[in-house]
């Protein structure tokens, strides 16, 4: 039984499948995304992301027929945090056993993987509304996140239709990932680190607006920060203006 | 005085109306411009009374023409009042969106010197934005009762939804208590829209709002207010609002703000609106409804006889009507059951409340559970614990 670590990306994730389907047992799988740092011992395997062993593996789902299922697996391997790839492995053998048998909504696998994507999505959902964008000295529009599943892959389609016309970038600080729109495209790229960033003059202005805009529209006889925090929960705060303090 | 300060009067202002829904529109982007429309509408905060903030919920102005006794902006009222250029709208919406931080503008406004100058400036604003800005987001306006047909069109024609305040349910209270409103002005602003709608092949919802607990009306005329408007399709929404008491010179039905009853209302309106029930099932025994118990769980108690439902078998009406089980997952049941038998484990998985609903539903040919005295029991200990004003006292601390 191996204890395997891999880079986290799709690819990296078929190829990973490829081995689980040539026999190797595994017992944990580590995602380097969400896991910098992890003890080796003598049962662990890294798996090397093979362009060429998932791209084969991608083209026997598409032989299959079945491109729903494709989206389905991309969804479900982005929702690390919920360590899901084992049964996501058990998943795809599924899959080329019986190209049917997901469509089974009565199977405890399928049903899981049903459940986790819609647990995805609602997250992404989430997100749309609370992700706060500032303005960096030169324009372009910049957003903080620490989600709970790896959402930047996904979230580029909403915010190109939303704002496209300018540049923006939104950084994901649990797993140092960027998408960044440059006016054309999105692309999502790991970052090393950050500079300190100088933002642009109105945007204190703006801010502050917004804070009194957020405050005056409280009800005073109906408050109840129970309800708020069941919607708005601690963790999404740190890097939403009107829970921070900062100016 | 300075933008921030006419901010926070006019938002304070605007806070009573309760709509702020950012759904159901479908608008692409320009290429140039900015903002589109996501249908299933985006909840971007949520203040300190546990309401979603998903729009710029503001007034235009808080001077008003008219002394509407439950109104805080009434014209009789010492506040202080203050006026937001439509550039200055324009401007303050395009910088918060850029941010992220709203989904569109809800724009509504006193009356100034008449409906009709009111609603050009609305549609002042509108245009800056549409036009100036090309902002392609989300727009809410207030349709003034008495505006001139035209002015409501191109307020249509702009927005993605617009709305006019019912207020009161009954024409005898708004006499009472808003003697410059009236009823039939309001309900012809439904039918122009109506009317734009069918002959600009446009199909923007419409919504509404009624205050509750400043006229004694049950809430028997109210959901039959609503359930009239939702069936000739007058109005897509209608929203309840608890009364807050503003002004001291309008003795409300009680001190604090009905809040259990307008909690009790939506979910008789989402029953009217999803479930398919209509307001005479729900007031066959009542005039008001059951505070104590949800008026699903109320409906079903009191027509005991249709259940227990088999779940493998019943359609999926009769599905829906089962507490515990909503529209979602009566789909999911429904989809499931055509690859084999739906069991209790299924269920679980699928979402659904087997709290209540295992006391109304078959499984394998046997009653799940029958001793439905249980579930009233835990319903009414719910109950008190969360609204008993014992119980509120001791969490008080």
């Amino acid at each position: 039984m191996y204890q395997v670590i891999y880079d986290g990306s799709f690819d990296g994730f078929l190829t990973l499948y490829s081995h689980f389907e040539n026999g190797l047992e595994i017992e944990t799988i580590i995602n380097l995304n969400i896991c910098n740092s992890y003890q080796p011992f003598i049962f662990s395997k890294e798996i090397k992301t093979d362009l060429n062993i998932s791209n084969d593996i991608i083209r026997r789902v598409l032989a299959a027929g079945d491109k729903s299922f494709l989206n389905k697996l991309f969804v479900a391997q982005l929702c690390d945090t919920d360590s899901i790839e084992l049964k996501l492995l058990e998943y795809v053998k599924k899959f080329f056993d019986n190209k049917d048998s997901i469509h089974d909504l009565s199977d405890f696998i399928v049903m899981d993987i049903e459940r986790i994507i819609k647990k995805y999505f609602n997250e992404r959902h989430k997100m749309l509304g609370f992700i706060r964008f500032s303005e960096v000295d030169d324009g372009t529009m910049v957003s903080f996140i620490k989600p709970k599943y790896n959402l930047i892959p996904l979230l580029g389609n909403h915010f190109m239709k939303r704002f496209p016309s300018f540049k923006w970038g939104i950084v994901d600080r649990m797993r140092n990932l960027i998408g960044y729109y440059d006016g054309e495209c999105y692309n999502v790229s790991k970052i090393e680190k950050i500079d300190e960033i100088v933002y642009s003059d109105k945007e204190v202005k703006i801010r502050e607006l917004w804070r009194a805009f957020f405050k005056s529209i409280v009800i005073d006889d109906r408050i109840s920060y129970q309800r708020q925090k069941g919607k708005v929960p601690l963790r999404v705060r740190e890097d939403m203006v009107e829970f921070k303090n900062d100016k | 005085m300075d933008l921030l300060e006419k901010l926070n009067i006019l938002t304070s202002a605007a806070k009573y109306d309760v709509s702020c829904s950012s759904s159901g529109s479908r608008r692409e982007s320009y290429p140039n411009g900015i903002g589109h429309g996501a249908f299933s509408g985006i909840c971007h905060t949520w203040s300190a009374d546990g309401r979603c903030v998903s729009l710029l919920k503001i007034l235009m102005t808080n001077y008003c023409i008219y002394d509407c006794k439950y109104c805080i902006n009434r014209n009789s009222n010492d506040i202080k009042r203050a006026f937001l250029k439509p550039e200055e709208i324009a401007e303050l919406t395009i910088d918060f969106y850029k941010r992220n931080y709203i989904e569109g503008l809800f724009l509504s406004s006193g009356v100034i010197k008449s409906p009709d100058y009111t609603m050009e400036l609305f549609v002042r604003t509108a245009e800056i934005l549409r036009y100036q800005y090309k902002y392609n987001g989300y727009l809410h306006m207030k349709v003034i009762p008495g505006a001139s047909k035209e002015l409501i069109e191109k307020v249509v024609k702009l927005a993605d939804r617009v709305s006019a305040n019912l207020e009161l349910p009954t024409e005898d209270s708004l006499k009472i208590y808003a003697p410059d409103k009236s009823r039939e002005l309001i309900v012809r602003s439904f039918n122009d829209i109506f009317e734009i709608n069918l002959n600009t092949n446009l199909r923007h919802s419409t919504s509404s709002q009624l205050i509750i607990g400043a006229s004694p009306e049950p809430d028997r005329v109210i959901i039959s207010q609503a359930e009239y408007f939702y069936r000739h399709k007058l109005l897509k929404r209608v929203y309840y609002s608890a009364y807050v008491h503003v002004n001291e010179n309008l003795p409300a039905l009680s001190k604090e703000p009905p809040l259990l009853r307008e909690h009790r209302l939506y979910q008789a309106d989402f029953l009217l609106r999803f479930y398919k029930f209509t307001s005479n099932e729900l007031f066959k025994h009542r005039e008001n409804l059951d505070q104590t118990l949800d008026p699903k769980l109320r409906w079903a108690l009191d027509n005991y006889h249709l259940f227990p439902v088999d779940i493998n078998k019943a359609d999926y009406y009769m599905l829906i009507r089962i507490p515990g089980i909503g529209p979602k997952s009566a789909k999911k049941i429904v989809e499931a059951r055509k690859y084999g038998y739906v069991g209790l484990e299924h269920l679980k998985k699928m979402g659904v409340s087997l709290k209540k609903a295992q006391y109304f539903i078959i499984l394998n040919g046997k009653r799940v559970k029958s001793n439905i005295e249980e579930l009233v029991e835990q319903e009414i200990i719910k109950y008190q614990r969360n609204h008993s004003p014992l119980m509120n006292l001791l969490a008080a601390d």
